[in-house]
């Protein structure tokens, strides 16, 4: 779906992208990165806006430094911009519509695009109204509504719960998982919430100084590293704990109160036996997973690591 | 130790639009986060706590003292606004000067508080630039910068994490930490519930311009007697585990989920956790993770806020 | 008939996609469109200058048929001295009504002013402010589409105000007048009318949308072209009075246009007298000016913003 190699776009002395290679089959992307990171000169590239200065890009097969690439582009992609975006004067029906037509859609598929898209984003009867009168989560459906009313095969989304209520947070996001894991849509999420990315996203680019420093699937990168789990324990904890202890088996305590325990290589039936046996109870056994948001932080340390 | 807040039939309202109404509350020190939907009486809640606003009805007392517009107060407490409410022609390092100096400090004590505050947040490089070119992120930080800067009793923060990037938000996260564990009294507002998670158990739930619920996460949960508890259980012998889970007393429902989980809804959490300990102590299932899925922020919010 | 149920919550498009669609076009249609639902300032701008068109109209009408009906037996007789009487006073009718078109497109130009500046303040900034330029930059339109909607939208405000009274004028002078006199003696008075008011509308168009693309919102942005329009013109006037030197107009824009419309309509009594050339040069520099200024700035919300 996605291909660059050696990407490099300057802006007069500030080089926003730095020999940027990346490739990606596709699915749904979390794109990630410190402000300055070249996300947005990214994002222009891949809507065909700009035209890289070196190294060679194919996204959804089409070259980005031609013109026609660029055009055909700018079709193939539906695009959901960071904050707050509206047609001046008019209402959700009348945006999704016009965006629709200016994309190439007739006059009656852009009407019925536009009643479909904004079905599927849960906007109802407050299509009619002007937009400005709109909550922050009306606008996000809005937009998220036209960026699929000509059904692009690839979504960018640029921070699309900013500003959004809890609420809205989980329906936006149940609609990012559906439309790259049910809709059969390449997704690109641009988020700084990484709890969001991991959410929706099954892999994920980190992008640093123009560059890409970490890639993969969300789950090789937050596997669990160690053969430890965390056992959250209630009841008699001291029994228990010295019990890990008689037993041999190595513990650490978080301070949380969680207890990191070795498995040795075995379910964890053993320590329910353990627990059982000192008048314990056992509340919770989980992975022990390198979250997401380590992965990100110490790719962005390991980076700042090799350069001065 | 008395509490920190105290605010009695608090109301406020902007024209016809309510952002409290009758609000009864007591915050107890250290850090409190407070959560709702948009439009809940955060902002509003803050902006009383901060004496920026008078309430229309009702009392609040913070620190034993009365906020409007009240001078020694406003020496004892730092307030980070949720507006950019930032001059814009001035350097970081010169706006956090000048609200010190407001505060009554001398020129050289201001400047050297100044400088701290913003070595603090993280903004000591580009401190002499002028906030105009600042990032969104850059202007959270001079405002969390001068809401600490004279060492305040208690920190108020609206939505200070807003607009920053993962680096920024660890570190913001880890300043807030710090500042609880100074002995400060902090108070943040967001609605990006893991922030808040992240943050501290102790939260303050509004909705509609009311308190729906406080306290720690964990505990709010256990109020909750009318949603059972959802555990998830993975174990290797799924089928055998589940006709064992349905046996015991506590357990509502068992469940197999499309990915092998085991799905138990149960009315006594603690007692099903004793009765699966026991059972699993010699079952041989082949236990390998056990979650319960929703004692959390996102979860107690959801059941709340519906 | 066969069961079936239809619960997918996303259908995928089934139409197919326009490989070029006319987006200027689109534009310009969306922006009348959403121009339109506010009735009162179409009624405040569009009613003054089609109710003086129709006054004007009127006149026009009355300097033919009345005076024409006083002496109607007399051109049924046809021939004799009376005869080159006739003529006389119809070429003083004709001379009357170019006087009265001429008089109407100086009082169309304020209209034009006001109308241009209305609908066409807000164009550029209003969609930055709102976002809208990202949302159309993002699909296949083009720097050039986009300006040419809304050079469009706001010149067909233009026209409607300026092109269309004159239209109405015109045709008024060419049915009432003898014989079409008037369409085959000053066929140049009209056509001088109909390519002034173009450039008036291009002309205040352009001003319009460089000053838009400038603002930060529409109300700047109208402060700021009334604000250009008319304080050129007020320092021309000053310079006029003070130096005594009618030439001095040039730095007016309405001036400027004025001079235009003398001379392309050869009206009998001109206000200024210096060469139209100039004039010529000083409004193309300034619709050139604006469209630099246009350019870069819709370059920087495509690819910079």
């Amino acid at each position: 779906m996605l291909s660059l190699a050696g990407l490099t776009k300057s802006y007069g002395s500030v080089r926003a992208l730095d020999g940027l290679s990346v490739e990606l089959a596709g699915g749904s992307v979390g794109l990630l990165g410190p402000n300055g990171a070249g996300k947005t000169t990214l994002m222009k590239l891949l809507l065909g806006l700009l035209e890289p200065d070196g190294g060679s890009a194919r996204i959804l097969g089409l070259d980005p430094s031609e013109p026609h690439g660029r055009h055909e582009l700018r079709r193939r992609v539906g695009y959901m911009p960071e904050g707050d975006c509206l047609l001046p004067g008019m209402n959700a029906v009348e945006m999704v519509t016009t965006l629709g037509r200016a994309i190439g859609l007739t006059d009656s598929d852009a009407m019925t695009r536009a009643h479909e898209t904004l079905d599927y984003v849960g906007l109802d009867e407050q299509r009619y109204r002007e937009m400005v009168s709109y909550s922050t989560g009306m606008k996000q459906r809005v937009k998220l509504a036209q960026a699929l009313a000509h059904d692009p095969p690839l979504l960018l989304l640029d921070e699309p719960t900013n500003g959004l209520d809890p609420k809205g947070r989980r329906h936006m996001l149940d609609l990012v998982h559906d439309l790259s894991h049910a809709q059969g849509k390449h997704v690109i999420l641009c988020s700084h919430q990484l709890p969001d990315v991991e959410r929706t996203c099954d892999q994920v680019v980190v992008l640093a100084r123009g560059r890409v420093i970490e890639s993969g699937t969300i789950a090789a990168l937050t596997r669990s590293e160690e053969r430890f789990v965390g056992l959250h324990v209630a009841g008699d904890v001291a029994a228990f704990e010295a019990g890990l202890t008689a037993h041999g088996r190595v513990f650490s305590r978080s301070e949380a109160g969680e207890l990191r325990v070795a498995t040795l290589g075995e379910d964890a039936d053993g320590l329910f036996a353990l627990a059982a046996s000192c008048g314990a109870r056992i509340e919770g056994v989980e992975e022990l997973r390198t979250s997401l948001e380590d992965v990100f932080l110490r790719a962005l340390r390991s980076a700042e690591g090799t350069r001065p | 130790m008395s509490a920190l807040v105290v605010a009695d039939k608090v109301g406020a309202w902007y024209g016809q639009v309510v952002g409290l109404s009758e609000l009864t509350l007591e915050i107890g020190g250290g850090l409190t986060g407070l959560v709702g939907p948009n439009g809940a009486g955060k902002s509003t809640f803050l902006k009383l706590v901060a004496g920026e606003m008078k309430p229309a009805r009702g009392t609040i007392h913070v620190l034993g003292l009365a906020p409007f517009a009240n001078r020694e107060y406003f020496r004892r407490i730092g307030f980070c606004p949720q507006q950019e409410a930032i001059w814009d022609d001035m350097t970081g390092l010169e706006a956090v000067t000048f609200l010190m100096r407001l505060h009554g400090y001398d020129s050289s004590e201001s400047k050297r508080r100044a400088n701290a505050a913003l070595d603090r947040v993280g903004l000591l490089d580009p401190r002499n630039r002028r906030i105009e070119g600042y990032s969104k992120g850059m202007r959270q930080r001079t405002k969390l910068a001068q809401a600490i800067a004279h060492d305040p009793e208690l920190v108020i923060a609206d939505e200070p994490l807003n607009g920053l990037d993962p680096v920024g938000r660890a570190e913001i996260q880890a300043l807030f930490a710090e500042l609880g564990r100074s002995g400060a009294h902090v108070l943040v507002s967001s609605h990006v519930l893991h922030e808040v998670e992240a943050l501290t158990e102790r939260i303050v739930l509004f909705h509609r311009g009311r308190l729906l619920a406080q306290g720690p996460v964990g505990e709010v949960r256990k109020l909750l007697s009318r949603h059972p508890r959802r555990v998830e259980i993975r174990a290797r012998d799924t089928r055998r585990l589940a006709t064992a889970l349905i046996a015991l007393e506590p357990v509502q429902s068992v469940r197999i989920e499309p990915g092998g989980r085991i799905a138990v809804e149960t009315g006594d959490v603690e007692r099903f956790f004793g009765e699966l300990t026991a059972i699993a102590a010699g079952g041989a299932f082949g236990l390998q993770a056990l979650e319960s899925r929703d004692a959390s922020l996102e979860a107690v919010f959801d059941y709340l806020v519906g | 008939m066969t069961a079936s149920t239809h619960t997918e919550i996303y259908r995928r498009l089934k139409g197919q996609l326009d490989p070029h669609p006319p987006t200027a076009r689109l534009l310009w249609r969306a922006r009348m469109h959403v121009a339109f639902k506010r009735k009162l300032p179409l009624l405040v701008l569009f009613v003054p200058p089609w109710i003086s068109g129709i006054v004007f109209s009127f006149v026009v009408y009355s300097k033919f048929t009345l005076e024409q009906g006083v002496e109607s037996p007399l051109t049924a007789g046809g021939g004799g001295p009376m005869a080159g009487a006739m003529v006389g006073a119809i070429a003083g009718q004709l001379i009357q009504v170019h006087d009265q078109i001429v008089m109407f497109t100086h009082v169309s130009r304020v209209f034009a002013l006001l109308a241009i500046a209305w609908f066409g303040a807000g164009l550029v900034c209003e969609d930055q402010r709102a976002g809208a330029h990202l949302l159309y930059f993002s699909r296949p339109v083009s720097r050039f589409a986009y300006f040419g909607g809304h050079f469009l939208t706001i010149a067909s405000f233009g026209a409607i105000v300026t092109v269309g009274p004159v239209l109405l004028i015109g045709l008024v002078a060419v049915f009432s007048s003898p014989e079409y006199s008037f369409l085959f003696e000053k066929w140049n008075v009209l056509l001088g009318a109909l390519g002034y008011a173009a450039i008036n509308v291009l002309v205040l168009s352009m001003i319009a949308l460089g000053i838009s693309a400038l603002s930060s919102r529409k109300s700047y942005a109208l402060a700021g072209v009334f604000a250009f329009v008319l304080g050129s013109d007020a320092v021309g006037a000053m310079m006029r009075a003070t130096q005594s030197d009618s030439d001095w107009g040039m730095l007016g824009v309405m001036s400027n246009l004025r001079r235009i419309a003398e001379w392309l309509m050869s009206a009998n009594r001109q206000m200024f007298e210096w060469n139209p050339w100039y004039s010529v040069a000083i409004l193309g520099g300034l619709v050139l000016g604006s469209g630099v200024l246009i350019a870069r700035r819709l370059r920087r919300l495509e690819v910079v913003a």
